[in-house]
C-alpha cells in the first residue's frame, strides 16, 4: 500500500535528536512534578510478525507492529487529534569489540486521524503522500503498524561484516497538539513506545 | 560596635548589562514559548525547548536570588555595614512587586479560564453536530442512488464475456457518469478499469478489509477522501455470474462529490473537527497557559526581587561606604577618600565626608609637627636642666613635683623618677633632712610670693649644706599658671672657700700685727725679770716674777695661737703617695700605748682596702688633731674609751672611712652646725682651730668629714677618703662614685 520510505545512511535519528534531547530532559523535569496521568488502559506498540529477505542483492523487510491505543489517546483520536507514529529500521553493522554501527536507518512516519463525515479513520503515509480510509480503528492501526517490502538499504550492503536488523514503533509525542504535549511527557497514557527489537540479517 | 572587617554587603551575581540579556532572552522565549502554546504551525517543534530554556532560565535566576538572599542573611549576622538597610530595602521593593503582580497573576488566569470556557457553547457545538449529521443524510441519499446504479452496471456485467468486458465497463461509466469503474478479480487482482482522468492509469485499489466484504458478496457504499482530490463515493460491488463456476468478480465504482457540495462537507468537516480537537484540549490549552502565565508571573518576581537587590545595593552602597570610612576615621585613618559616584544628595555628603577627612589630616599633621616641636623644646629643655650646675625643680599650683634635673637630684641626694608626679611632702616623709628645703618652699608658697631668694642650711649624712634657693611662681593662663619653679645652688664649698679665705686673712694679719710685737714683749718682760727680779724686796719681786711670768707665758701663748692660725692659713704644700692607711693609723696609736692615759684606745682596722694617695706628714697631724680631742673630751668620763676605726665607706666602695668616736658629752646641737669653722671649739682653753685643721687636711686629701654625736653619746668623726684605685679610675666612673 505504501511507498518505500526515504532512505538515509545518517547516524540514527541525527536530524531529530535535539528535540528528542529537549523532550526527555523536559520529561524528566516534568515528572518530578507528579503530574496526574489520566487514567485508563496503557498503550501497546510491540512487534507481531517481521521477516527480511534478500532478492537480487538487496534486502527486503516486511513487518507488522501491533498497535493499542491507550484510552487517553483513543479518546484524543476520536476527538479529532492527529496522532503521528514513528517506525525505525535500522541496519546494524556489529562488531565484536567495538560499538556497533549504524549502517543505514529508515523511518517511517504515519499519521491517524478521524474523519467524521466520512465516520472513517485516515491513515497517510507522510513521506510518501498515500493515504488510506478505514472504517474500524483496529484496521486503521494494523495499515499504522504495517511496513511492506520495504528496502533496508539504498546500496547494497558489503558482504563481509555481519549485519542486524533493528526495529522500533513508538508514538510521536512531538507531533502531538502543543498543550496536549505536556501532559503527553508525564503522562504513561501517552508513552507508547517498543522496545528495540534486533536480530541478524540472514543472507 | 559594628564589625567593619567582617565584610560588607557585596553582590552576588553579575553585572547589570548581562542580567539585562538574560531578562530579554528570556522575555523573548517566554514569548516564543506563548506563541508556540496556540500556534503549532510556528513555533510547535521548539516548543520542549523554550520549555526547557524558559525553566533553565528561572532556576538560574531562583539560584541567583536564594544565593543573595543568603549572602544577606550572611552578611547581618555579621552585622556588616548596610546589611539592615538593604534588607529593608529588599523587603520594600518585593512586597512593592509581589502585590500588584500577585492580584494580576489572580485575575488573569480567571481571565484566561472564563475566556477559554467561553470558546464552547453548547449550542454551538450542537449546531455542528446537526451541521455533520446534516451532510452525512444528504451525502447518503446520494450514495444510495449511486449503490443501486453501481448493482445495475454489476448486474449488466455479470454475463458479459471476458474480451468486451473492458469496453462495457467504458460504457457504463460514461452513461452513469462514474469517475471511475474497476473490475476486480476474487484474487484482488484488477481485470478492467476505465478511468474518466487519462493521466491515472493505475486504479484505485480497495483496501483490504474491503474485499473481505466482498468475499462474503456484500455490498459496500462509503465516502473516501482521497488525497487532495475531495470527497469521493465509492462502491463495491459484486458481480454475480450465471455460471456456478465463475469466479466472483467485484465492480469498484468511485463518483466524484459535486464540487460545491465537496467543499461544504469539508468545510463542516474541518469545523467540527476544530471545534472538537480544542473541546478535547480545553484542559490541557488552560494548563499550558496557565504554565505559560506562571513562568512569566515567576521569572517578573525573580527579576524583580534581583532588581531589589540590586537596586538595594547600588542605594546602600554609598552610606555602607561612608559607614567603613568613618569608622576608619574614628580608628586614625584619615587617608580614606570615597569616590563620588553620584551628583545628588548622598554625592554632596560623599564630599562633605572627603572634606572633612582632609581637614582632619591636615590638622593632624599640624598637630603632630606641633608635637614634634614641642617634644624637641621639651628635650632641649631638659637638655639644658640636665647640664645646669643649678638644681632646678618645678611642681604644679597643686605642690605635684613636675621635673628634677640631674643637678637637683645629686645635690638633694634623691632619686628624681622616683618622686616625679608624687607630691613636695613626699620628699620630706623619706628624706627627713630636705625638711628645711620643703619647709622654706611652703613658707613662700603660703605667703604667696611670686619671687624669693632663701638661703637654706641642710645637715645631711654626709655633712653640712648650704643651698642657695630662689623661687619662681609660674604666672599665665595656661595649665601650668601657679607652679613653681625653684632653681638652688649648693654653695657649701663656695661659703667655706670664703670662710677659709677670710681666716687666711685674719691669720695673716695676725702674724704680721700681732706675731711682731710678740718676741720684743716677751724679750722686755725677760729683761724685766732680770734686771729688777733681784734687787727688788722680797714682795715686789714674787709681784715682777708672777707678772713677768704671766706675760712670758701669755705672749707665748699668743704665739702659739698665731702660729696655729699661720699653719691654718698657710697655703697647701701637700705632697700625695700611695700609703696604707690602716698601716698609718697603726703608727700613729702606737704613739699612744703604753702612756699614762685615762682613756682606753681601741683600734679597730675594718678596711680591708685602705690604700690612699695622702700625705702622711698631713694625715698624722690629722689623726693627733682628732685623738687629742678626743682623749681631752673623755677626761672626765669614767671607763672613757676613744675608738680609732677604718672601714670601706657603707655607701660608697670607692672610699675609705676613718672614724674616730668617744664616748664623752658630744657636740652641743648649736656648735654642731659651725664645729668646723676655725675659733670654734668646745673646750675651755681651746684654740678652735683643730676641727679646722682637720677639716682642711681632710679638703686637700679631696675627702669630706662629718661631725656627729655617736651611738654612745660621745662625739664621732668620720673621715671619708678616696681610694688610689678609684682615684684612678676613669672619670665617668668616679664621677658616678
Amino acid at each position: 500500500m505504501f511507498a518505500q520510505a526515504g532512505i538515509s545512511g545518517d547516524f540514527p535519528g541525527s536530524n531529530r535528536l535535539h528535540t528528542r534531547w529537549c523532550s526527555a530532559l523536559l520529561a524528566l523535569s516534568l515528572c518530578l512534578l507528579q503530574a496526574p496521568a489520566w487514567a485508563g488502559h496503557p498503550g501497546v506498540v510491540k512487534l507481531e510478525d517481521a521477516h527480511t529477505w534478500r532478492t537480487k542483492n538487496r534486502d527486503f523487510l516486511k513487518a507488522q507492529f501491533a498497535i493499542e491505543l491507550s484510552s487517553g489517546a483513543r479518546k484524543a483520536v476520536k476527538n479529532g487529534v492527529l496522532l503521528v507514529f514513528e517506525l525505525q529500521i535500522q541496519v546494524v553493522e556489529m562488531h565484536t569489540w567495538l560499538w556497533d554501527d549504524v549502517s543505514a536507518e529508515i523511518t517511517l512516519q504515519r499519521s491517524l486521524q478521524y474523519h467524521a463525515l466520512s465516520q472513517s479513520y485516515q491513515v497517510k503515509d507522510l513521506e510518501a503522500g498515500t493515504q488510506g480510509n478505514y472504517q474500524r480503528l483496529d484496521d486503521a492501526l494494523r495499515a499504522v503498524g504495517k511496513i511492506d517490502s520495504t528496502q533496508l538499504a539504498g546500496e547494497p550492503l558489503d558482504s563481509g561484516p555481519n549485519y542486524s536488523v533493528r526495529l522500533r514503533g513508538s508514538l510521536d509525542v512531538e507531533s502531538l497538539p502543543t498543550p496536549l504535549r505536556l501532559f503527553a511527557y508525564v503522562s504513561s497514557d501517552w508513552s507508547m513506545v517498543s522496545k528495540w527489537y534486533k536480530w541478524p540479517l540472514v543472507r | 560596635m559594628v564589625q567593619m572587617a567582617a565584610g560588607s554587603v557585596r553582590q552576588i551575581g553579575f553585572g547589570i548589562l548581562p542580567m539585562l540579556l538574560l531578562f530579554v532572552l528570556l522575555l523573548v522565549s517566554l514569548s516564543l514559548l506563548s506563541d508556540a502554546t496556540h500556534n503549532t504551525e510556528r513555533f510547535g517543534q521548539m516548543y520542549s525547548m523554550l520549555l526547557l530554556i524558559n525553566a533553565a532560565g528561572l532556576i538560574f535566576l531562583g539560584t541567583l536570588v536564594v544565593a543573595n538572599i543568603f549572602s544577606l542573611i550572611r552578611q547581618q549576622r555579621m552585622q556588616a555595614p548596610g546589611a539592615r538597610m538593604t534588607s529593608r530595602l529588599v523587603v520594600m521593593f518585593v512586597i512593592l512587586a509581589v502585590v500588584p503582580v500577585s492580584v494580576v497573576y489572580y485575575f488573569s488566569l480567571q481571565f484566561l479560564h472564563r475566556g477559554i470556557d467561553s470558546w464552547f457553547d453548547v449550542r454551538i457545538e450542537q449546531g455542528l453536530e446537526d451541521a455533520l449529521d446534516l451532510s452525512q443524510a444528504a451525502l447518503d441519499v446520494r450514495l444510495r442512488d449511486i449503490l443501486n446504479l453501481t448493482i445495475r452496471i454489476a448486474d449488466d456485467l455479470s454475463d458479459e464475456p471476458p474480451a468486451t468486458v473492458s469496453l462495457t465497463l467504458y460504457d457504463h461509466r460514461v452513461r452513469s457518469g462514474a469517475a471511475e469503474l474497476t473490475l476486480i478479480g476474487g484474487d484482488g487482482r484488477i481485470v478492467a478499469s476505465s478511468s474518466a482522468d487519462i493521466s491515472d492509469i493505475i486504479p484505485d485499489q480497495p483496501p483490504s478489509e474491503m474485499m473481505m466484504l466482498m468475499r462474503n458478496r456484500k455490498h459496500y457504499i462509503g465516502l473516501d477522501p482521497i488525497g487532495d482530490s475531495g470527497l469521493f463515493a465509492r462502491a463495491l460491488v459484486p458481480v454475480l455470474s450465471s455460471r456456478s463456476d465463475s469466479e466472483v468478480f467485484t465492480l469498484q465504482a468511485l463518483y466524484e462529490v459535486s464540487e460545491r457540495f465537496s467543499t461544504l462537507a469539508d468545510g463542516v468537516q474541518s469545523a467540527y473537527t476544530r471545534y472538537k480537537e480544542l473541546a478535547y484540549l480545553r484542559t490541557p490549552l488552560k494548563f499550558s497557559y496557565t504554565l505559560t502565565l506562571s513562568i512569566v508571573l515567576v521569572l517578573s518576581l525573580l527579576a524583580a526581587i534581583w532588581a531589589a537587590f540590586h537596586s538595594a545595593r547600588r542605594l546602600v552602597a554609598p552610606v555602607r561606604d561612608l559607614a567603613e570610612a568613618t569608622h576608619a576615621v574614628a580608628e586614625g585613618d584619615y587617608s580614606r577618600r570615597l569616590s563620588v559616584a553620584s551628583e545628588d544628595e548622598l554625592g554632596f555628603l560623599v564630599r562633605s565626608f572627603n572634606d572633612m577627612t582632609r581637614r582632619l589630616a591636615r590638622s593632624r599633621e599640624q598637630t603632630l609637627q606641633g608635637q614634634q616641636q614641642i617634644e624637641g623644646q621639651r628635650a632641649y629643655l631638659e637638655a639644658v636642666l640636665a647640664n645646669l650646675s643649678s638644681g632646678v625643680i618645678s611642681m604644679s599650683a597643686d605642690s605635684v613635683l613636675r621635673a628634677i634635673n640631674r643637678t637637683a637630684s645629686r645635690q638633694l641626694g634623691i632619686d628624681a623618677k622616683h618622686y616625679l608626679g608624687r607630691e613636695l611632702a613626699a620628699v620630706t616623709d623619706e628624706n627627713t633632712q630636705l625638711k628645711p628645703f620643703v619647709d622654706a618652699i611652703n613658707r613662700h608658697r603660703g605667703q604667696s610670693d611670686s619671687a624669693w631668694q632663701e638661703e637654706v642650711s641642710l645637715q645631711g649624712a654626709d655633712g653640712h649644706q648650704i643651698l642657695m634657693c630662689r623661687g619662681t611662681v609660674l604666672g599665665g593662663s595656661s595649665k601650668r599658671a601657679g607652679g613653681l619653679v625653684i632653681v638652688f645652688d649648693d654653695v657649701t664649698m663656695l661659703i667655706q672657700a670664703q670662710r677659709d679665705a677670710a681666716w687666711g686673712e685674719v691669720a695673716r694679719r695676725l702674724a704680721h700685727e700681732i706675731k711682731n710685737p710678740l718676741t720684743p714683749i716677751q724679750l722686755s718682760a725677760e729683761r724685766l725679770r732680770r734686771r729688777y727680779l733681784d734687787r727688788m724686796d722680797a714682795e715686789d719681786a714674787e709681784v715682777l716674777d708672777r707678772a713677768t711670768h704671766t706675760i712670758v707665758n701669755q705672749v707665748d701663748a699668743m704665739k702659739k695661737m698665731v702660729n696655729a692660725f699661720s699653719e691654718y692659713a698657710r697655703a697647701p704644700n701637700i705632697n700625695l703617695e700611695v700609703m696604707d692607711l690602716n698601716q698609718l693609723v697603726q703608727e700613729v696609736m702606737d704613739l699612744y700605748r703604753g702612756g699614762q692615759l685615762q682613756a682606753q684606745i681601741v683600734v679597730r682596722l675594718n678596711a680591708e682596702n685602705a690604700c690612699i694617695d695622702g700625705d702622711a706628714g698631713r694625715l698624722r697631724q690629722l689623726l693627733h688633731n682628732l685623738v687629742k680631742n678626743a682623749l681631752e673630751a673623755v677626761r672626765e668620763v669614767a671607763a672613757a674609751e676613744v675608738v680609732v676605726s677604718t672601714c670601706q665607706a657603707g655607701d660608697d666602695a670607692g672610699h675609705v672611712e676613718l672614724c674616730v668616736e668617744d664616748n664623752g658629752t658630744g657636740f652641743d646641737a648649736d656648735v654642731l652646725e659651725n664645729i668646723f669653722e676655725p675659733y670654734i671649739s668646745t673646750k675651755p682653753k681651746g684654740s678652735g682651730l683643730g676641727l679646722a685643721i682637720v677639716k682642711k687636711i681632710v679638703e686637700e686629701h679631696g675627702g669630706s668629714i662629718i661631725a656627729e654625736t655617736g651611738a654612745r653619746g660621745g662625739a664621732r668623726i668620720r673621715i671619708r677618703l678616696l681610694l688610689t684605685e678609684s682615684r684612678r679610675a676613669p672619670a665617668g666612673n668616679r664621677a658616678h662614685s
